[in-house]
């Protein structure tokens, strides 16, 4: 059963999916009271129906930045909202769907209990519950180990229930931390196949991964975090730009000067197919953002 | 991009404005279905072959001693059933969600922290008052089956003594009385009552401790160290009243009584399985206290636990 929306003449109406400002967050260790800065005046947005890479080294940030857009941790500064009402309230959460990294969940359900129990804490009852349930094991490829105990889940398995509880109730935006995380390599490929999907319903996607190759795949946006703060964040196709370079894709001609190209391709019969800016790979562009290699231009810097 | 036809929410979403009865239950069902599956209700097998064997020992007691065993062992049991289950069950609840990161899913839904806490801690009373009820019904109808035998062997008795006279109509109705006054009476339903509130006073505690620990096993070694002191409040509150314990002995009195709930309140299973009834007021002064302290608990343990950092 499809859920219908009708009209919201609320003032969060145009809002975006996700809006970090100057987020900043700080931990205390519990004896010595040390402030251990986790995240530093970061700030993005998430259109709606968007898929944003988030991305970044371990500990740079990035689950912490997601856990406070969930409301698991309070911001020691700045703001953060979803689709508009602040993320500290409930109530910023009853349209989120969010997969943990290796997620966890109670050992003594089975697969279909585990969706029924998280579909009734969203609020899905009877008849819709019980067709979504099964609805969704098919799409996550869970069907034939239903009834099973999660105990004798694998770790692919537990992530793909991850992904089906996620999205039990259809939420709007789905925060997806490694989803991949344990998935061969068809199942991964599965996975990104449904984030596509979520992406054409119209679903905003936070998605958190190290397989960069992935995020450049689905991602429309990603923001490059590093030591907690915002290093490069812009569309895929800016980013990766390189603008210092010009890129010449000649079918049937030869290497030669940039000006010579064209004259020199037809003189010689040949067509030129394309010409622009040469482009890196997302990984590159993140070893360059989060290390030491040359830095790349293009996209926005925020150091 | 594709957007969505509109900006509203989903019609399906619960309102999240107030406490939801139904996420509650829901909570607390998974919590009592994870106990029962941990196969908590062993126990009950336990239960029944201790009182049986209590049952069938009769000939070492005087017979209404005989009832008073079979009460006594079996609230004894039931005793150490609701405590060890209070502490240990609630305890493996929130930090094992926490460190198996099942928290995070549930807390990424539209779930308030307090209905968290409330839906686990109600599951654990759904195990207690399931557990205490069958236990409870196991034991009546185990006096109510050595009933018949007890009234005989005290009339025997008393026509033994009589020595062969005649006894009267009121005499054998007396011995009827005295079997009756140990058998069952409505003041054991209070004492059952009684034993289910402090259990859930404990659970509450343990609810409260497992918010600011880190471990289920702090939690099990505190709460039991709180049940343990609990039972003593009333000779604290003695020992600080008539003792001249001077500023820090006053202070620590003071601290004890007020930190600890008075576990001793709801100690009334001893005068009632005597056959001693209990007045329908204290019964409901144990009410009022027992959902005194388990409010002032749950509260103490959604003020730790509404900002904690998951």
């Amino acid at each position: 059963m499809e859920v219908r929306n009708p009209p919201d003449p609320s003032p969060q109406a145009g809002s975006p999916a996700v809006l970090v400002e100057h987020l900043t967050k700080v931990f205390q260790t519990s004896l010595t009271r040390a402030k251990v800065p986790a995240v530093a005046d970061l700030s993005f947005r998430v259109g709606r129906g968007e898929v944003y890479g988030l991305i970044g080294p371990n500990g740079s940030g990035k689950s912490t930045t997601m856990k406070v857009i969930l409301g698991l941790v309070r911001a020691t500064s700045g703001r953060t909202e979803v689709f508009g009402i602040d993320s500290g309230q409930v109530g910023s959460r009853r349209d989120v769907g969010f997969l943990p990294e290796n997620p966890y969940f109670y050992k003594h359900m089975s697969g279909r209990e585990t969706l029924e129990f998280y579909g009734r804490l969203c609020g899905l009852r009877g008849a819709e519950l019980r067709a979504r349930v099964p609805e969704l094991l098919v799409t996550v490829g869970l069907e034939s180990a239903a009834g099973r105990p999660i105990a004798g889940y694998s770790k692919g398995m537990l992530q793909r229930l991850g992904l089906a509880q996620a999205i039990v109730h259809r939420p709007r935006l789905v925060v997806l931390d490694e989803p991949t995380a344990g998935v061969d390599p068809r199942g991964s490929r599965e996975i990104r196949d449904l984030i596509l999907r979520m992406k054409g319903d119209g679903t905003s996607v936070i998605l958190c991964s190290h397989l960069l190759e992935q995020v450049q795949e689905v991602c429309d946006r990603v923001g490059i975090v590093s030591k907690g703060r915002m290093v490069r964040e812009g569309r895929l196709e800016d980013l990766t730009r390189l603008d210092q370079q010009m890129e010449y894709v000649v079918e049937g001609g030869g290497p030669g000067l940039a000006g010579e190209i064209r004259a020199l391709v037809e003189r010689s019969g040949g067509k030129l197919v394309h010409s622009g800016h040469p482009r890196t790979t997302l990984e590159r562009l993140f070893l360059e953002s989060t290390g030491d290699h040359e830095p790349v231009s293009g996209g926005t810097r925020h150091d | 991009m594709t957007e969505r036809e509109s900006d509203a929410l989903p019609e399906h979403v619960v309102p999240v404005w107030e406490i939801s009865p139904v996420r509650l239950w829901v909570l607390a069902r998974a919590t009592f279905v994870q106990l029962v599956r941990m196969k908590v209700f062993y126990f009950l097998l336990i239960f029944v072959a201790l009182v049986l064997v209590v049952a069938g020992a009769g000939l070492f007691w005087l017979p209404t001693e005989h009832l008073i065993a079979i009460k006594r062992w079996s609230f004894g049991a039931m005793y150490l059933f609701t405590m060890v289950y209070s502490i240990s069950a609630t305890a493996l609840l929130l930090p094992r969600d926490l460190e198996d990161r099942t928290l995070y899913t549930i807390l990424s839904k539209p779930v308030p922290r307090i209905e968290y806490l409330l839906g686990r801690l109600f599951g654990v009373l759904l195990l207690n008052a399931l557990a205490l009820g069958v236990m409870f019904l196991a034991m009546c109808l185990l006096v109510a089956w050595k009933m018949p035998s007890v009234e005989k062997q005290l009339v025997q008795e008393l026509l033994q003594g009589a020595g062969g006279e005649a006894v009267s109509l009121a005499e054998v109705n007396q011995a009827k009385a005295d079997a009756a006054r140990h058998g069952l009476s409505p003041s054991l339903l209070w004492a059952v009552w009684a034993l289910y509130l402090k259990a859930s006073v404990v659970s509450a505690v343990t609810l409260f401790i497992s918010t600011i620990a880190s471990s289920s096993l702090f939690t099990i070694v505190s709460s039991a160290m709180v049940v343990f002191i609990g039972h003593f409040h009333q000779l604290i509150l003695d020992f600080w009243k008539v003792n001249e314990t001077g500023w820090f002995g006053g202070l620590i009195g003071r601290l004890l009584v007020i930190v600890f709930p008075n576990l001793g309140l709801f100690d009334v299973v001893d005068e009632v399985i005597t056959g001693t009834p209990l007045p329908w007021g204290t019964g409901l002064q144990l009410t009022g206290m027992g959902l005194f302290y388990v409010g002032f608990f749950v509260l103490l343990a959604q003020l730790v636990f509404v900002d904690k950092e998951l």
